[in-house]
């Protein structure tokens, strides 16, 4: 981790984050300073924190300054992983839209509001979202405009539409437009009939024809009242909780029907799973599952005490896995959307305000089950590139080989001249050997697959 | 743009977008509307669940 004020913390006068020793502080500066004395006084971030939608913290008082222009260091609670809106799935979006409304709306009721309203500002903690910025909020200006009312629709409200209405993959939209998905874009991307819906017309159709049009002639000065914001609150709340996308039916639905396990193969495989785990020393207590489908395997190292990220590719397998983990009130596992072959990079200003998927390993345990044979034959990579790759994703690795012999395989090849002379048990453990020690190797009762616990070398 | 801009907090930081602005204001009645039409719907609910309360408390 990075020491120092962090690479993606500079636009907020008012203050900034910085890393120490492995701890996440925030700085407040002396321009802030009679904001954040009235919102400590106000009572409202203390609401916000105990009913779980802010971020917790203590006071450092000046120990740790970096600047002589602090006035106070504050430690928040630790996010142990941060996430971006492009890795979310729709119901985690529309959570953290919602999530946002809601610390607006009471942040009016006691005379403050949000001075951004943007999706980072936002992540998983426990299972839910939570708002992390607390320099967000300052003192409410009486008759101004919401100067985040813009934001708030780029970040939240086109992504969700088009998901809704389009396709969920221009969720994808928001990689490249890090400050969230132009509003004229997004008008030009949905259907006519999103007119007919009032808080489509308003808050992305006119929205983004005033932002075409404002760039000439001269501007009016015009005020706002208090209502008629909560009223617009209101109207972006209703709006998002409108919108509907249904996860289909996912790319792994039948995927345990279509392979050589029968449920006795798969409970064996699970167990194999939980004993592989629990012979980690040190106690492994994070993990990243990555290829997770639903969360099968995730739920076992969860159900462990690890605290478990489940990546997949598919869409509708994360919005499956988050509602129903969401339902159950699970607090150790997250979902999150990822194409290994083509990961998040590092994106926004010199590349460094939002880390690639890489950069925020290493897990202490990686599950990679059925994975390798998608990297390497649907993809092509080289199974040492494949074993470098891993290496840097976590110290220890549980790793499910899928050999040619395996119906799944043998699907992929069915389309394609096998190129792949080397991909084979032998093959698979010589290229992985420069970089890890085989610590288990089972075979998984029933199938041609082979489960390895793998421990990382010292490279 | 400073003519719109002139009271912000001297901490906002981000670019509220001219269009978002000018379109807040022009729609302010709208949206001052709904609030109030939401807030009267709520009150006669509340009143409606009140007085079905008080009935069925009557009836015990």
């Amino acid at each position: 981790m990075v020491e120092g004020r962090l690479p993606s913390s500079f636009r907020d006068p008012g203050g900034f984050v910085f890393a120490r020793d492995g701890a996440i502080y925030r700085q407040i500066n002396r321009v802030s300073a009679e904001d954040w004395g009235r919102l400590l006084k106000s009572g409202l971030y203390e609401g916000l924190v105990s009913d779980g939608l802010a971020l917790s913290f203590e006071s450092e008082g000046l120990r740790y300054a970096q600047t002589d222009e602090a006035i106070e260091v504050i430690r928040p609670e630790r996010v142990p992983l941060i996430t971006y809106p492009y890795e979310w799935s729709f119901s985690q979006l529309q959570d953290a839209a919602l999530l946002t409304l809601e610390v607006m709306r009471r942040a009016l009721a006691q005379g403050f509001w949000l001075k951004d309203a943007s999706a980072y500002n936002v992540q998983f903690l426990r299972g839910k979202p939570i708002h992390v910025d607390t320099l967000s909020l300052e003192p409410y200006q009486e008759g101004e405009p919401w100067i985040a009312y813009g934001q708030f629709c780029r970040h939240f409200l086109a992504p969700l539409a088009l998901a809704a209405y389009v396709d969920i993959r221009l969720f994808g939209e928001l990689r490249s437009n890090i400050d969230g998905i132009p509003l004229d874009l997004a008008s030009k991307l949905l259907p006519g009939k999103t007119k007919m819906n009032f808080g489509l017309l308003t808050h992305i159709h006119m929205h983004g024809g005033a932002q075409a049009d404002s760039g000439s002639g001269p501007v009016k000065k015009g005020s706002i009242s208090k209502i008629a914001i909560l009223g617009m609150v209101g109207s972006l709340d209703k709006t998002v909780r409108g919108l509907k996308w249904e996860a289909g039916k996912t790319t792994w639905g039948d995927y345990y029907d279509n392979t050589n396990y029968s449920k006795d193969a798969f409970e064996a495989k699970k167990g194999l799973v939980a004993e592989f785990a629990k012979t980690i020393a040190p106690e492994p207590t994070t993990c990243w599952d990555l290829g997770a489908n639903t969360g099968v395997f995730s739920e076992v190292i969860a159900g462990l005490g690890i605290e478990t990220w489940a990546w997949d590719i598919d869409p509708s397998a994360v919005e499956q896995a988050y509602l129903k983990w969401r339902g159950e009130k699970r607090t150790n596992l997250v979902p999150l959307l990822q194409d290994f072959s083509n990961p998040s990079p590092d994106l926004g200003w010199a590349n460094r305000e939002r880390d690639s998927f890489v950069a925020r390993g290493p897990a202490d345990l990686v599950l990679a089950l059925a994975l390798i044979h998608h990297l390497a034959i649907g993809n092509n990579v080289p199974l040492p590139a494949v074993a470098d790759w891993i290496h840097g994703l976590g110290r220890s690795v549980i790793l499910e080989f899928v050999p040619k012999e395996d119906s799944q395989v043998q699907r992929m090849l069915r389309t394609r001249k096998d190129v792949f002379a080397d991909y084979d048990v032998a093959g698979f453990e010589r290229a992985f050997d420069p970089w890890f020690e085989v610590v288990r190797k089972e075979m998984v009762p029933g199938t041609h697959r082979v489960l390895y616990l793998l421990q990382g070398k010292s490279v | 743009m400073n003519s719109l801009f002139q009271n912000l907090p001297h901490v906002a930081y981000i670019d509220g977008g001219s269009g978002s602005m000018i379109l807040q204001v022009a729609l302010a009645g709208v949206f001052a509307s709904l609030y109030a039409i939401k807030g009267f719907w709520g009150r006669l609910k509340g009143l409606a669940t009140r007085s079905n309360r008080e009935d069925v408390k009557a009836h015990q």
